[in-house]
Order: structure tokens, then C-alpha cells, then sequence
């Protein structure tokens, strides 16, 4: 049994069955982590995940979900009581906060083990890991790629056999993206469905947590375990949640699969086009009726989305004054001047960029922020329009595969514009799910992205797991073979 | 809307943050594109207005509860004395 090529529930299964221990997976992945060169992880808390394993494992007898004892990572911009929490910013890098994210605590009640804070771009703002203080993460399917963004470090983790699940936050697809370049279904849930209490914020009305992992069902425990009202996130939304393991069905039949026809056009890799269109075929066989719409995204989505992030990072970062956590300048001469001081010193450039564009936007509050929420609710009544004709909707989740280190910050426009399939979803607030779909010519993963409507987790990942069943593309993996 | 280096300065000014001269040439050079982006926002009639985020479905009650530890919290402080965090002087 290759351990570490197994989803996060196989290995569950057999933690249970007594085929493995908990403290032997967790060393396993910790001496993985540790030797990867993959820069996935910025800490890895090797003595905590020890001493929770042997703790874990003496109560197995307890154990009552399905991830009991698998090994996972989270993204270092959740916070951690007692372990550093870095948002891979030296505005941050010393900062220990006194409190767990409400779905740090969810994943510890189910018995997860952490081994470590992955890489992200700073402050989740980028979407290659390339704006990290700490360098980026490296995608384990070609290490002079990215893993994406940004939620680099956490799809690098599972991708390259580190750890069994990890969580990531999304923001304009920050989850989905990094899960289609490195070969893993992401998903994004349903805006509210998720406690953002403890995700150190960048777009408060756009950020969720969502999981990364091998496949579908694994995501589907996953939700299952942090999808739930919380009394101390007020946008979480009160409702019935859980049972998507337990709900999850391989039957397509009556499904009906939306292609929104305009989203294939000019400006999609051919493979990549070929390889998302093929997923219909599938489904159609699974017993999916297939639904062509137009669906034509307006010219200013990227623009609303950039308008609002950015206005809201600039209002959420402006915490950051060297005063009561994180970096601290002395010696200057005003209240203003230090505060200043820290920030320039504290921040990356693409965090400054984006607080200018977010103060600006501001300063020009009708012309581009008001106009920008009016657009997000047009953007939802398109959507809305869509499942009224179809359960789900298919769609690339990137242009194109992973690109080469050093190649976004050549064509900062053009990555920015990569975010055309994902920020769609993130700005009606809809759950989206990425999926792998194939391999382009130069070995390097595809993603399928499908989009549910609002609390539709169990539709796309029905039709996940259904795509998945007859399927290899997941079950593939970086050092070679399938399993 | 052109954008400057003057507007860079005076937006890091809003900002609180402080920029080289480098910097506030290349962000203004950043700032060109990204606004340029936002053109097609600006041409868009704003209907009736902004939306507004749905309310809170509820809030929580507003009793005392036990808050965090203060030893923990005093960790997180850039400078303290034991009792209390230590800041910059703001007035006088």
C-alpha cells in the first residue's frame, strides 16, 4: 500500500482498521514535507503533530469521523493558537496569535492532524505564490512552474504527497485555481456556508476557506466538517448542513450539465478546451442531459471584482499600524510617519498595489466602487437565469496550465486576467468546484471547473464523484503511475 | 483620471503608507493599467444604486462571556510592561 498516494478517506479507512498507525503517517508525511523542495510549507510544527498522533491514536477507539488521524496542512493565513501565523508577510512573520480559526478547531474536532502552515502569495493577495515573502511554492508536476495561487503552498502539500488534505481560503479563486494547476479538486463553498472567524482577511464580502484535496469525496468530508453556522463570523448564514459524504451519488441521470458556450471562446488553450469539453461526454454517459447557454460574461467582471477586493483590503490591512501586533518601527517622528514606516517596510509590492487601487477606488466611490456592487448583483441575476435552465454549469477553471515562474510578473495584466473563469463565482457567492480533467501536451494538469447554485455543494460534487468513478486523471500523481 | 506620481503620493498618503520615488513611479505605471481596466466599470449605469450585503441573519446575544486569556494576549504585543501593551506616543 503506497500511503501516500491514497485519498485523504482511504487513508481514514485504513487508520481505522489498524493497517497503519497515526504517528507512522504523520512521520511519514513530516519527513516528506521536510525533504520535498517544493517550499510548500513556511512552518511545519513537527513535535505538536507527533504528540497529537501518539494522543490520537491512543483513543482510536473513539474515533467518529472519517478523517480521524490523516495528516493535513493549512494555509498560513488561518490563524493557529500558539504557532506562528505569517500570511507569508513580514508585516507578520514574528506575529503568534492567541487564538485557533473556527475551522482550525473544527478539523481538530474531528481528529486531523496539522503538520504544518503552507505558503500563499502575501496576504492571499496574487495568484501565483510568487508575491510570498518566504519565495514560492513550486508545483510538484514541474518544479520551474507554479503551483498556482493563492493557495500555493497548501495544493503543493497534497499535490506532492505531503500531507492528505489542506485548506486554503478563495477569494477571486484562490482555491480552485492552484487545485487546476497542480491536479486536485478545490472547492469553493457557498459564500457564508464557512466561518471566516480566524481568516486574517483580505475581501471580507469574497473570502471562504475551502479544501484542497485528492478528489471529491474527500472534499466532501472536508465540507462536512467546517460548512456550519458560526456565533462569531455574522455572515455565516444559519441552515441545514453536513451529510455530503453521506449524500454523495455516482448517478448523473437527471442531472442537466449547463456549457455556457461563450465562456470556450478566443483566449482558452486549445487542450485546455478539449480537455473540459471532453468531462460532458462523461457525464452525458453517466446519464447527464447536456444544456448549451450562452451565458456571456460582461467585459467588466475582472474590473468589479478588482474594484471591491481591493477597496476592502485597503479598509481590512489598514489594522496593520506597527501599534498593537506585528511589525514595529521606532524612531520616527509622528504617530503618522511610524505607522507609515512599518507599513512600507511590512508590505510586498503587490499588497501596496492593491491597498493604492483599493484607496482609489474609494476616492472615486461612484464612479468604480458603488457601480462595482451593482454589477456583482447582475453578475448573481445572470447566474440565477442559468439554473433555471440547468442543475450545474461546466467550465474552464483557467485559460490555460500552469505557467513558469517569473512569467506572471512579466504579464501582470495578463495573470490577472487569468481569473476570468473564477471570480464569476466568487462574486455571486456560489460554490464552484475545480476537478481534474486531463493533461496538456507538456504533462502538466487541466482543470474543470463546476459551478452549483447557492448551498448547491451536493449537486457539484455529485457530479464530481460521478466524473471521477470513470475517471483516472485524479488518481494520477506527480512521481509517476496511477493509482 | 490620470494617474501621477502626485496621485500615487497622495493616495499612499490616505493609505498610510510610505513610498520610495521608484516606488511611486512604478505604481503609478501599475496604477495606469488597472484603472484602464476599470473603464468599462465606470461606463456602467449604476441602476439604483449600490446593493447592499444582505444584513446579519442575526446577532449574537449581548451577554458577558469569559474572554481571551491576558498572558496570551499580552505575547502578541509588540512591547508590554505585564499589565498593559506598550504603544508610540499619540498626543503630547
Amino acid at each position: 500500500m503506497e500511503l501516500r498516494a491514497l485519498t485523504a478517506l482511504e487513508l481514514g479507512t485504513a487508520i481505522r482498521r489498524g493497517e497503519v498507525s497515526i504517528p507512522e503517517v504523520t512521520e511519514l508525511a513530516l519527513r516528506r514535507a521536510e525533504g520535498a523542495g517544493d517550499n510548500a510549507f513556511i512552518t511545519l510544527t513537527g513535535e505538536q503533530a507527533m504528540g497529537r498522533a501518539r494522543g490520537l491514536q491512543g483513543r482510536l477507539g473513539e474515533a467518529d469521523s472519517p478523517l480521524y488521524g490523516v495528516p493535513m496542512a493549512l494555509k498560513d493565513n488561518l490563524c493557529t493558537r500558539g504557532i506562528s501565523t505569517t500570511c507569508a508577510s513580514r508585516m507578520l512573520e514574528e506575529w503568534t496569535p492567541p487564538y485557533s480559526a473556527a475551522v482550525v478547531e473544527q478539523l481538530a474536532d474531528a481528529g486531523a492532524v496539522s503538520i504544518g502552515k503552507t505558503n500563499l502569495d502575501e496576504f492571499a493577495m496574487g495568484g501565483s505564490g510568487e508575491t510570498s515573502r518566504f519565495g514560492p511554492a513550486r508545483n510538484p508536476w514541474d518544479k520551474s512552474r507554479t503551483a498556482g495561487g493563492s493557495s500555493s503552498g497548501s495544493a503543493a502539500a497534497v499535490a506532492g504527497g505531503n500531507c492528505w488534505f489542506a485548506l486554503g481560503s478563495d477569494t477571486g479563486g484562490s482555491v480552485r485555481q492552484p487545485a487546476a494547476h497542480c491536479g486536485l479538486t478545490g472547492v469553493r463553498p457557498t459564500y457564508g456556508s464557512v466561518s471566516r472567524y480566524g481568516l486574517v482577511a483580505y475581501a471580507s464580502s469574497l473570502d471562504q476557506v475551502g479544501p484542497l484535496c485528492r478528489d471529491g469525496a474527500d472534499c466532501a468530508a472536508v465540507l462536512d466538517v467546517i460548512q456550519r453556522p458560526d456565533r462569531r463570523d455574522a455572515t455565516t448564514v444559519k441552515g441545514h448542513y453536513g451529510g455530503l459524504l453521506d449524500g454523495l451519488t455516482d448517478d448523473a441521470r437527471g442531472m442537466r450539465l449547463g456549457v455556457p458556450t461563450h465562456w470556450f471562446g478566443e483566449g482558452l488553450d486549445a487542450e485546455v478546451r478539449a480537455a473540459v469539453l471532453s468531462v460532458a461526454e462523461v457525464l452525458k454517459d453517466r446519464g447527464a442531459e447536456v444544456v448549451e447557454l450562452p451565458l456571456p460574461m460582461p467585459g467588466w467582471v475582472v474590473a468589479a471584482y478588482y474594484a471591491i477586493a481591493c477597496a476592502e483590503a485597503s479598509s481590512n490591512l489598514s489594522r496593520y499600524d506597527g501599534v498593537r501586533f506585528g511589525l514595529r518601527e521606532e524612531g520616527a517622528d509622528s504617530p503618522e510617519e511610524r505607522s507609515a514606516a512599518v507599513r512600507a517596510q511590512g508590505f510586498g509590492a503587490e499588497v501596496k498595489r492593491r491597498i493604492l487601487l483599493g484607496a482609489y477606488v474609494l476616492e472615486h466611490y461612484d464612479a468604480y466602487y458603488r457601480k462595482a456592487l451593482g454589477a456583482r448583483e447582475s453578475i448573481g441575476g445572470l447566474f440565477r437565469e442559468a439554473f433555471a435552465r440547468c442543475d450545474a454549469l461546466l467550465t474552464p477553471t483557467t485559460p490555460a496550465t500552469a505557467p513558469l515562474l517569473g512569467e506572471s510578473a512579466q504579464g501582470r495584466m495578463r495573470a490577472r486576467l487569468s481569473d476570468v473563469f473564477t471570480i464569476p463565482a466568487a462574486l455571486a457567492g456560489l460554490p464552484a468546484l475545480s476537478m481534474p480533467c486531463g493533461f496538456d501536451g507538456r504533462g502538466l494538469p487541466i482543470g474543470a471547473q463546476l459551478i452549483g447554485p447557492r448551498f448547491g455543494e451536493q449537486i457539484i460534487l455529485n457530479l464530481a464523484h460521478a466524473y471521477q468513478r470513470d475517471t483516472v486523471w485524479h488518481r494520477r500523481r506527480p512521481w509517476g503511475g496511477e493509482v | 483620471m490620470g494617474i501621477t506620481p502626485e496621485t500615487v503620493e497622495r493616495l499612499a498618503r490616505l493609505s498610510c503608507l510610505s513610498l520610495t520615488e521608484r516606488e511611486r513611479e512604478n505604481m503609478a505605471a501599475d496604477l495606469v493599467e488597472l484603472v484602464d481596466c476599470m473603464k468599462a466599470l465606470a461606463a456602467l449605469d449604476s441602476g439604483d444604486g449600490a446593493a447592499t450585503p444582505a444584513a446579519p441573519e442575526g446577532l449574537r446575544e449581548d451577554r458577558p462571556i469569559p474572554s481571551m486569556d491576558r498572558e496570551e494576549l499580552l505575547a502578541c504585543a509588540p512591547a508590554h510592561d505585564g499589565e498593559s501593551y506598550l504603544v508610540p506616543r499619540t498626543v503630547g
